[in-house]
């Protein structure tokens, strides 16, 4: 997330406090287990040390990534995510939650262009509603993008939000509220995912020009609104129904760690660092003693969260396999001599995970979804074919497909050259057709390979190729994995051209990463 | 106490005035003895759970000074109320819950012969200036000599558990929602003070009667779950949901049920209160009851301590607290410009604790 907005608030940092010095003698170190939105901190964090001594090592986690980390006792010192309300559901996380401090807050909300939510008469408006945003979606009056619910805290905040605001109840979501015909006809308009709401906010600004708006917190929002590279303004839409507003919980894990925990919210919670976050992150202070310029967020009315995990998860399957636009994801494996041993056994396996065998809170929030179309095309010195996987909607059928799919991956046998960007042409050619055809979808490509283009079209060829595609058949991206000995330059051109994300197996399982892709197709 | 009733405001002057000479002078000695003390070694720490709304209480510079003095350094952690019967009490000195009930289950659990009640406050909701005038249209609110009082608790409760919203409220244009009209409240499962309103609620839907038996717990329960299943996700200590009260504003929270020592702790930490924020006394209300249940021998001087220091039942009340001697409270009020009735007439007991934990037990199988 190299992005413009971490740039605006570094300047920002920069500009608003002077260099902190050299911290003295630090020995103590928190291991913090956080939010992806916690990035943001990170030039306050020498700030952070020089007042307490403390030092936090930040591990970033996707939103229910995290609350798996804290369920399978991954041993860290404190948990600090943009919300705790799912970890809460979850009894095993729950207990592990020694305490829980609030550090900030933003709501998560629809922003949208200027001209789009002028047309829609949506502008200083305190009276839209997220039932008329869902029906003007319907009827196509405008799109959006939008961070995967499983993935990320505000795609997550905006469903739930939205599934209570549709139901019409005034209290807390039950599972037979769920107005599943609503909700999906507001995803109709959905153009754009992503596994994180900071890819996101990057995303539409490279994007802009064919989508709307995108829902994200308000405070990125605001700071999108400074970013120089932003076409038109975005307004920020308050929905009159509700709001679900995320409010950064620091939570200790290792009693253990108390003193420097108590010492540490202090600080986080004291008037110098609620200014300065509240500064360069735009998000509201919990501390009453620091005055805001704009307080009226207060006064939003703020939607109930269930009180079950049940209902949480069946809002969540729901999306997924009901709600949401269907996937189009096209697997391209290599196969090659390289592969053989470790590395094609962890492909299957990672495979195998988003087949079902991985049973884990992620792990089934990555399945193949209903109405999905999967294809595999697996290469080695040539292009192979493209076998097709087609998920229906009834969960037998689909366990015979995922069987024959998962069959299929683990008669894959290592052998032979690499074939890397004919394979990705042959792979692209045929989504984009498959999109003229049906536009309804998410289309994307994943591209796994450990070695180096020894065969076919270099990746200069592939880029002059890919320039001259007709304008509605650009844009669907590419999701490298870079793999063993892969070349990571040459792939990251691929992910840069479609506007897809380069991932690093080298730094973390495959397993993960295909759980982390699943985020963005 | 007594005799201070009878002798009148003039002695309890003179007295007040003697206490804070006498907490001046010691303040001074006490400076000098606590460098003394700490080098002699002879402080012992201790270790408490608490509920957390005591917080501030224990981080104030004051109370830590006068402790010192006694010899004892306090380290707290703050746990739900209910919770801190079921945490493993090893190693901890004392546990310092909210609330009679919690107190009792935490002394059976420590086998402690004795605990040591400190101050109390009573249960208030708290609202928005804003909302009064649409609250006292529906006859729920009543003003009477400066403080509001929800006066008619049935139907408050009855609205809830019909599922009114405000915006069906006539002449209700300030806060027009479709949210059901519902005090919100901590989680009934962990917190002290979530089991305050379930008491209170269990009062008022039995007419008036403090419940007593189990039929009339199986009666009442249809009643009452949904006044807390409906509210959704819960925090489970009553910082939680005073903050969405305090950060979060009308929006998220336009009643809170919590203690009246929050609110004015929180009023008299503002360089001037917030003016919008108000505070609602049910009628009946009931108090909660601080006590100190001691595991070790350390922890029984604490509790002892704690209720019959005059300078720390001082400082108690410096925090929203009342204790046994009311002008210290009267004192604090007057000094940060804050109102509250000196004298709360309908005050109701608690059910027996064998009677709230079915209670409680009976809605937490609904949240399952």
């Amino acid at each position: 997330m190299k992005s413009i907005i971490a740039l605006l608030v570094a300047v920002f940092i920069l500009s608003g406090c002077q260099k902190a010095g050299e911290p003295a003698g630090t020995d103590s170190v928190l291991v913090v287990l956080a939010g992806s939105e916690l990035k943001d901190i990170e030039p306050l964090l020498p700030k952070i040390e020089a007042a307490t001594g403390i030092r936090l090592q930040m591990n970033y986690a996707g939103s229910l990534d995290a609350v798996e980390k804290l369920q399978s006792g991954e041993a860290v010192d404190m948990a600090w995510l943009a919300s705790n309300r799912y970890a809460m559901l979850v009894p095993a996380v729950k207990s592990r939650i020694v305490a829980s401090e609030r550090t900030m807050l933003t709501p998560v909300v629809l922003g949208l262009k200027q001209s789009k939510a002028d047309e829609l008469h949506w502008t200083d408006n305190p009276k839209v509603s997220w039932k008329d945003i869902a029906d003007a979606a319907n009827q196509g009056k405008f799109t959006f993008a939008m961070s995967n619910p499983a993935s990320s805290n505000t795609g997550f905040s905006a469903l739930l939000g939205l599934a209570a605001a549709l139901s019409g109840k005034g209290d807390a979501l039950e599972e037979k509220d769920i107005d599943a015909k609503r909700l999906a006809s507001f995803f109709k308009a959905q153009r754009l995912t992503a596994g994180s709401s900071g890819w996101l906010a990057d995303a539409y600004l490279k994007e802009q020009d064919k989508v709307d708006g995108l829902i994200n917190y308000a405070s990125t929002l605001r700071l999108m609104n400074q970013a120089p590279g932003l076409n038109e303004k975005l307004v920020l839409i308050y929905p009159e129904d509700g709001i679900v507003t995320a409010d950064y919980p620091v939570m200790l894990v290792n009693p253990a760690r108390q003193d420097a925990y108590n010492k540490l919210v202090a600080y986080l919670r004291g008037v110098e660092f609620q200014q300065l976050m509240a500064q360069s992150t735009l998000r509201r202070p919990v501390n009453p003693d620091v005055i805001v310029a704009d307080s009226s967020e207060a006064t939003r009315v703020e939607l109930a969260f269930p009180a079950k995990l049940a209902v949480v998860d069946a809002i969540l399957t729901a999306f997924d396999h009901h709600l949401r636009r269907p996937t189009d994801s096209t697997f391209v494996l290599d196969q090659s001599g390289s592969m053989s041993g470790e590395r094609i056994e962890g492909l299957k396996a990672a495979m195998a995970g988003l087949s079902g065998a991985d049973t884990s809170i992620s792990g089934r929030f990555s399945q193949f979804r209903n109405r999905e179309r999967i294809f595999l095309l697996p290469f080695s010195d040539s292009v192979g074919t493209t076998e097709r996987f087609d998920m229906g909607d009834d969960a037998q059928s689909n366990q015979t497909t995922l069987n024959t799919l998962s069959a299929r991956v683990n008669s894959l046998q290592a052998g032979g050259g690499t074939a890397i960007f004919s394979s990705a042409q042959q792979a692209y050619t045929e989504s984009a057709k498959r999109r003229r055809s049906d536009p309804a979808r998410f289309y994307s490509i994943v591209l796994l390979t450990d070695g180096l283009n020894n065969n076919g079209i270099d990746v200069n060829e592939f880029a002059k190729w890919y320039k001259l595609l007709p304008d509605e058949d650009r844009g669907i991206k590419i999701f490298p994995v870079i793999f063993g000995e892969a070349n990571q330059d040459e792939l990251k051109q691929l992910s840069d051209l479609t506007g897809g994300r380069t991932f690093d197996s080298r730094k973390s399982n495959l397993s993960a990463i295909f759980k982390e892709i699943r985020g963005y197709q | 106490m007594d005799i201070k009733r009878i002798a009148g405001p003039a002695v309890a002057l003179i007295l007040a005035v003697g206490i804070v000479a006498a907490v001046i002078v010691s303040h001074n000695r006490k400076s000098s003895d606590d460098a003394a003390r700490a080098t002699a070694a002879s402080v012992v720490e201790l270790r408490g759970m608490i509920g957390s709304e005591k917080e501030s209480f224990f981080a104030d510079a004051r109370v830590a000074e006068i402790l010192l003095a006694r010899g004892f350094r306090i380290k707290v952690e703050k746990v739900g109320s209910r919770e801190i019967a079921s945490r493993d009490l090893k190693g901890y000195d004392f546990g310092f819950p909210a609330g009679a009930p919690a107190a009792i289950a935490l002394q059976n659990k420590a086998r402690a012969r004795q605990v040591y009640a400190t101050f109390f406050t009573p249960m208030a909701v708290a609202s928005w200036r804003q909302l009064v005038p649409v609250l006292e249209k529906e006859g729920l609110v009543k003003q009477l000599e400066g403080a509001y009082y929800l006066s008619d608790m049935k139907r408050l409760l009855e609205m809830s558990q019909k599922g009114v919203r405000w915006r069906d409220l006539p002449g209700n244009t300030v806060y027009s929602t479709g949210k059901s009209i519902l005090i919100s409240s901590t989680d009934v499962r962990k917190s002290n003070s979530a089991a305050m309103y379930l008491a209170l609620a269990s009062y008022v839907a039995n007419d008036s009667n403090v419940v007593d038996n189990k039929e009339q717990v199986g009666r009442l329960m249809p009643f009452l779950t949904p006044l807390f299943l409906r509210q959704g996700l819960q925090e489970s200590s009553s910082a939680g949901p005073f903050e969405d009260y305090t950060t979060m504003g009308m929006g998220k929270a336009p009643m809170v049920m919590i203690y009246e020592s929050q609110f004015l702790e929180y009023q008299s930490k503002r360089a001037q209160p917030n003016p919008d924020m108000v505070l609602l006394y049910p009628q009946p209300t009931i108090y909660t009851k601080h006590i100190l249940v001691p595991f070790t021998e350390n922890g029984r001087r604490l509790g002892e301590l704690l209720a019959s220091d005059p300078e720390l039942q001082k400082l108690a009340t410096r925090y929203g607290y009342r204790t046994s001697s009311p002008e210290h409270f009267a004192a604090f009020l007057k000094d940060q410009k804050l109102s509250a009735p000196m004298n709360i007439v309908e005050v109701i007991d608690p059910p027996s604790f064998e009677i709230i934990e079915r209670m409680i037990q009976s809605v937490e199988q609904q949240f399952q």
